[in-house]
């Protein structure tokens, strides 16, 4: 049973917040993740300029790296199924910097190496402006006040239901009993009936606080200039890689001073 | 069957943002007009019990292995779809953010392949006719694990669909479709199983808190219709003619006459470079000529119907909305 | 002058059919402190969830400043009385301890300056500042019904309805507690098995027997009835209890 691990779902400790605003940073991992995923299924050395990003956010909200890719390495799984495949059945050869290479396996290095850094990016964007400020973000770009509710108590009431199934699910074991199909329903219904009377109980409280459909109300300016000017940078970067080769130039520019 | 950004290409996950996003806009808004008894809490609530309850593992005796609760299927049967459907939405947008199950870019996808399936086809085309129909314990056992394959078979079919439109995979198509529509046989049909000994347990125990069945929409000429697409779109369409139409008939008789630029230069050109680099199925097939024909032709015509649907309805929307503004 | 609350013959029975209130009766005047002690299950709960107007009740009415309690005056009546419920984590949902504070008097639609005053003076009064940015699920068992307090407070209210307070409260919190509810200047109903406590802050206690008010009386009065409390299922108060009686019964083994 994995319930011990998720209790670390933080990989930052509490802090002051980012320099930048979460909603600056939303937009920013957002066109992040969609050049990454742009570029063609055999580039492979192109996209390396594109660890800026991550890095530099790693660096400017002061996360360990080791946290970060401990997390990758836990969510890689099934992309490394897919992309394993990619060798056995791409036999065709590919010409990267004068080297004649296996296309499968540079499909599979892209695969692997794109989702490192789309994983990467969307973890440390929570990392510095915290879940919280994320969704007061989502709001003012436009997600819908239920949703962002929703987002809220899910985060708010996620480690109790942990906590709570997990005492349900030890105090079961510790008496002798096992967890099988058979009795699901003696162990998950008496929780849902306790999420139930709990979600009421809520609902009463919310209105008892005069609850009007939303629990956010943050009104700060979206975007300062120097956010602005943070997703100007990153984004004309960004463009900058996808459509200019800098690997092969500068690799070109290496070769001509070797003589 | 998350799926990461690393696996689609921006279009496919476009596309499929698109698409999620206006169904979590157009449920957001027909929950904030409904008169109903406000259950935002109970979303929110029900969605970190399915979180914390999919993370125990019921092992199966006999097999040596174990499924988990899906979640879609049980917070439609207490929420109904639409609360269902956005308590999805968030649950995937926190795996995705808190645990990289899933990425952002790929999100409109999970929440189309995991939230759409089951909240809107699987649970009032399978699991409501079939309880209603058959009633009692028996009734919730075969509605939950038909359901629950049914919607985690879609939602696998399209994850396949999504990633070989994509072309970052070098699976052979066939292949893909019989893995993972044969694992997610299996899955659904345990995760049926748990979904079901959940409800049973809540009839047997309160009651109370089943929501009444409700109305039914003409659930049974919708499933009738939906089914006509799908064999239309996916079978029949091998035996389309394959003869030009009036329009091709007509191109093809002048298109050697001189003067007659096809495609060669300026916004023509750029055009068709275009439509060549973001059409997903060129001429009904996949991409990757490996690919056998019929299965580009099965996927394309049931991915379209679909598109078409989509289109027609938020469409028709549309001229209601601004029918109702004009009046 | 019309009392704060006033229940006329209340009755309420729940989904199975068992009767929690049967023809209960009783006012709360203006900066009284009442309590209501009675065995579980006894309808505490449940009488400020009527009081609320979260239930409707199926007999008798409930009357805020002497108005029956529908729609309109249940919007104003959720704007001047506070909730504590019994379990803090039902009535903490965001983010920081400053945040979920700040929520009520947001939701009255005060001015920003307004909303940092009251919730700055919430949190010095139960003495709370130091965690104003902790977030509310690490927090302590005392913490968080301190916390769940000032929530209350930064909206100023008419009228306090403090379900079980002191419950699950180390000694030293709940003699904070004890301190602080002591300072509020307002209307108070206390549901409690903690008849010391009851002692220490209310006026005048209702015991609550079978659904009814089985006895009423200033404090300590009932509360020093050892046959009368018996009869309601309730021990004297401990203070009370240890002056007055013998040595403890030695403990017997199961087997």
């Amino acid at each position: 049973m994995k319930l011990k691990g998720l209790q670390k779902t933080r990989i930052y400790t509490e802090g002051p917040g980012y320099i930048f605003s979460p909603a600056a940073l939303v937009v920013i991992t957002l066109i992040y993740v969609v050049f990454v995923a742009s570029f063609d299924k055999y580039q492979v050395l192109r996209l390396v300029p594109l660890a800026a990003y991550p890095v530099f956010l790693a660096a400017s909200a002061d996360v360990r790296p080791g946290a970060v890719l401990r997390k990758i390495a836990a969510a890689s799984p099934v992309v490394l199924l897919i992309a394993v495949w990619n060798p056995l059945f791409d036999a065709s050869r590919c010409e990267i910097l004068g080297l004649s290479v296996s296309c499968g396996w540079l499909s599979f290095a892209s695969v692997v190496f794109k989702f490192a850094l789309t994983v990467s990016a969307t973890l440390l964007m929570i990392a510095a402006a915290g879940f919280d400020k994320v969704c007061g973000a989502l709001r003012a770009l436009g997600l819908p006040d239920v949703l962002v509710t929703q987002l809220f108590l899910l985060n708010r009431y996620i480690r109790l239901l942990l906590d709570e199934t997990h005492n349900a699910v030890r105090a079961r074991l510790f008496r002798g009993g096992r967890i099988t199909v058979a009795n699901a329903g003696y162990i998950c219904g008496p929780l849902l009936m306790r999420s139930i009377d709990r979600s009421r109980r809520i609902r009463f409280a919310l209105a008892c606080r005069g609850y009007n459909g939303s629990l956010c109300h943050e009104n700060k300016e979206l975007l300062s200039l120097c956010d602005k000017l943070f997703v100007i940078f990153w984004t004309v970067f960004f463009i900058a890689v996808r459509f200019q080769d800098f690997i092969c130039a500068s690799w070109r520019a290496i070769l001509r001073c070797l003589g | 069957m998350h799926m990461a950004d690393a696996l689609i290409s921006p279009a496919v996950g476009g596309v499929f943002w698109a698409a999620s996003a206006l169904l979590t806009i157009r449920c957001s808004s027909v929950l904030k007009r409904s008169d109903g008894e406000d259950k935002t809490a109970m979303m929110g609530v029900l969605s970190a019990f399915v979180f914390a309850a999919q993370m125990i593992n019921f092992s199966i005796p006999g097999t040596g292995s174990s499924g988990h609760i899906g979640g879609a299927l049980l917070l439609s049967v207490f929420l109904g779809p639409r609360r269902a459907f956005l308590s999805m939405v968030s649950i995937l947008t926190v795996q995705a953010l808190f645990f990289a199950d899933g990425g952002l870019l790929a999100l409109g996808c999970n929440v189309f392949n995991m939230g759409f399936f089951p909240c809107f086809i699987a649970y009032p085309l399978i699991y409501k006719p079939i309880t209603e129909r058959i009633g009692g314990r028996r009734g919730v056992f075969a509605g939950s694990v038909l359901a629950s394959v049914a919607g985690l078979e879609m939602g696998a079919f399209c994850v396949v669909a999504e990633m070989l439109a994509s072309g970052m995979t070098s699976l052979p198509a066939g292949l893909f479709f019989s893995l993972m529509m044969g694992i997610h046989l299996a899955i659904g049909a345990v995760e049926g199983m748990v979904t079901a000994m959940i409800i049973a347990y809540v009839m047997a125990n309160a009651p109370d808190e089943l929501p009444d069945a409700g109305a039914g929409f003409g659930a049974r000429a919708l499933f009738f219709f939906a089914l006509m697409t799908v064999l239309l779109g996916s079978v029949a369409a091998w035996y389309a003619s394959a003869d030009p139409d009036g329009l091709e008939w007509s191109i093809d008789k002048i298109k050697d006459v001189p003067g007659l630029l096809l495609h060669k230069t300026g916004l023509h050109s750029f055009l068709y470079s275009l439509q060549q680099k973001v059409s997903f199925f060129p001429d009904y097939s996949f991409k990757d000529a490996g690919v056998p024909g019929r299965l580009g032709t099965s996927v394309s015509g049931v991915l379209g119907s679909f598109c078409a649907l989509l289109c027609a309805a938020a469409s028709g929307k549309i001229l209601k909305h601004r029918k109702r503004r004009a009046k | 002058m019309s009392p704060v609350f006033e229940a006329r013959n209340l009755e309420y029975s729940y989904s199975d059919g068992t009767d929690a209130l049967r023809g209960l009766s009783f006012t709360l005047g203006e900066g009284e402190v009442l309590a209501l002690a009675g065995v579980n299950g006894s309808g505490k709960s449940t009488l400020f969830m009527l009081l609320m107007g979260c239930l409707e009740p199926s007999g008798g009415e409930v009357l805020y400043n002497g108005e029956n309690i529908r729609d309109e005056v249940r919007f104003k009546l959720r704007r001047e009385v506070g909730l504590l419920f019994q379990n803090p984590d039902d009535q903490l949902f965001l983010p920081t301890v400053w945040e979920d504070v700040a929520f009520g008097p947001q939701n009255l639609g005060l001015a920003d300056d307004v909303v940092a005053e009251r919730v700055a003076s919430a949190l010095c009064a139960t003495g709370m500042e130091a965690l104003a940015a902790r977030a509310p699920w690490k927090l302590s068992g005392g913490e968080k019904t301190l916390v769940a307090l000032a929530g209350l407070l930064a909206m100023k209210p008419r009228a306090l309805l403090l379900d079980e307070p002191s419950a699950g409260l180390d000694p030293r919190s709940r003699l904070n507690l004890i301190k602080i509810i002591r300072q509020i200047p307002c209307s108070i109903i206390v549901a409690t098995h903690d008849l010391d406590m009851a002692i220490d802050i209310c006026d005048r206690v209702i015991i609550l027997k079978g659904g009814i008010a089985a006895g009423e009386s200033r404090i300590p009065g009932l509360l020093h009835d050892e046959a009368f409390m018996q009869s309601c299922g309730l021990e004297l108060p401990l203070g009370y209890a240890c002056m007055n009686r013998g040595p403890m019964l030695k403990r017997t083994s199961y087997f």
